[in-house]
């Protein structure tokens, strides 16, 4: 750190804390699978090498038992870290004048850009960060979009932006020519104009700006590998960011939500209402030239298959239905309780991105015993809602590589 | 591809994934040796240069940070090729989205 230019945020607002932040973030960053953002790098200083970590674990145990002390110690800290930024950004809010001393980092940034039916990205820089509206809807769109995630991230997980350090988010529309998607890159969402007779521009939905934006946030937190399960847990908690950021926009509670994806995605040509039901996964089209809505419920209607990646659109519906049915079991804002369990599990990394539903669903149970104690209500109606759907939750074999 | 008189070739062509995760086929069927029609012609020309495209292309993974994007499968006679959406260019573009009957005709 440069001592005679320190970061201002360590400089006029000192953090006090039983373990020093440095520290704290060098314990979460110790079993590898979690960076720290760059905003909390300028509290490492000087920086420690992972070889050099003094961490428990005697000499003599087996380096499984060194694997599991680190990956419990790293867990632990991020869980500290997560509330100790909650807390951190309540004050803020509240005092104006520690808010100007936060990281500079952490505000909302947005560009969207117009491919102008080419297919590449990012294309002409159109509408910047506080710039008015132009006459574009999808630009207009994809800006409110992306200002509603942010919004979302910031009030309810006290997170700025997907990297929790204020990454600037993208969106490129008019992709390509009548082109039927809305993808992640990677770097920034794209959204294509649909062809006019299936699908409406791709900005029409707030869900599935939403869902690009959390795969985005997946990226930053747990990067669930996309194939099989594992891909399929990516899709759905991709759809649930998507429901939950429609639902807090639109100020609807578990049981007034429609818990559809995309809806108003589809023409008026066809027989459907959304892509996806989270309430009712299966029944979200049935039309003469796109088929029904092939999604299961339940395991009992896994799908295998090759195409799309394993079936990740497909078997989604089942921990999407599972959400929904531990959601709608407690009541009130599904953003709340059940929304914020589910973003700690990934926040956390305590997942390994190989993960498969049973594996997800046992963090998801640890996570309620974390959050709210062991045998509470909500842990109980979680264990109802894994269990309707069919995934037993697994305990995870500690495995060294 | 075997060109043996009055054995047709026959394409078939599927675009999985996207948000929607809706798959779309189709099959073109083409007689390179007897075409029945000049636009025949111009499809076997096609696909020819496609076929050529597509085994001259290195087998590149789809960038691993990619979501809900496109995965294409071509298929020549039993001879299969997968791309990414952001990979199939030319003429294999060409073709495989004529024979999923994308983009809609205006």
């Amino acid at each position: 750190m440069d001592k005679e230019n320190p970061p201002p945020a360590t400089r006029s607002h000192p953090r006090h804390h039983a373990v020093p932040p440095y520290l704290l973030v060098s314990m979460a960053a110790c079993d590898g699978v979690w960076e720290a953002p760059e905003a909390m790098r300028e509290f490492i200083a000087p920086p420690v090498a992972p070889e050099d970590r003094d961490l428990p674990g005697a000499p003599g145990q087996s380096a499984g038992s060194d694997f599991e002390t680190r990956s419990r110690i790293a867990t632990r800290a991020r869980q500290t870290l997560l509330l100790d930024q909650a807390l951190l950004h309540e004050r803020a809010t509240t005092h104006a004048d520690i808010a100007r001393l936060m990281d500079p980092t952490g505000r909302l940034a947005r560009i969207i850009s117009d491919a102008q039916g080419a297919e590449s990205t990012p294309g002409n820089p159109v509408r910047a960060e506080g710039e008015s509206p132009i006459q574009d809807l999808d630009v207009n769109r994809a800006y409110d979009g992306l200002g509603a995630v942010y919004e979302f991230l910031a009030d309810m997980f006290k997170r700025s932006s997907l990297d929790g350090s204020g990454l600037v988010l993208r969106g490129t529309v008019h992709y390509g020519q009548y082109y039927d998607n809305a993808f992640w890159d990677g770097t920034q969402m794209v959204m294509g104009d649909g062809d006019g007779e299936v699908f409406n521009s791709f900005t029409s939905s707030l869900s599935v700006i939403a869902h690009e934006l959390g795969h985005g946030l997946l990226q930053y937190t747990t990067n669930l590998d996309y194939q099989g399960q594992s891909g399929a847990l990516n899709e759905s908690i991709a759809d649930v960011m998507g429901a939950l950021v429609e639902q807090f926009v639109a100020g609807q509670d578990a049981a007034s939500a429609s818990w559809l994806i995309g809806e108003g995605l589809f023409t008026d040509a066809v027989h459907g209402v959304a892509l996806r039901s989270m309430a009712a996964p299966g029944t979200a089209y049935d039309d003469p030239i796109l088929g029904k809505d092939p999604q299961p419920a339940t395991m009992a209607g896994y799908l295998d298959t090759t195409e799309d990646n394993g079936g990740v659109h497909l078997n989604s519906g089942i921990p999407n239905h599972a959400f929904y049915l531990f959601a709608t079991a407690l009541g009130g804002n599904a953003w709340e309780t059940a929304g914020s369990l589910w973003f700690n599990v990934i926040a956390t990394r305590a997942l390994p991105q190989d993960a498969d539903f049973g594996i997800f669903a046992e963090q998801t149970l640890l996570q309620a015993r974390r959050d709210h104690g062991a045998g509470s209500a909500i842990e109980l109606a979680l264990v109802e809602a894994w269990d309707a759907v069919g995934v037993h939750p697994v305990v995870q074999e500690a495995v060294n590589e | 591809m075997n060109e043996v008189p009055d054995e047709p070739l026959v394409i078939r062509v599927a675009r999985s994934g996207g948000v929607a995760g809706m798959t779309r086929t189709g099959t073109l069927e083409l007689h390179p040796q007897s075409p029945t029609s000049g636009q025949e012609t111009s499809w076997v020309a096609l696909a020819q240069e496609a076929l050529a495209e597509l085994r001259a292309a290195k087998e590149s993974a789809a960038p691993s940070q990619l979501r809900d994007s496109f995965m294409w499968s071509l298929d020549f006679d039993g001879e299969k090729h997968s791309v990414a959406d952001a990979l199939l260019t030319g003429p294999a573009r060409t073709l495989a989205e004529h024979i999923i009957g994308t983009p809609l005709p205006r």
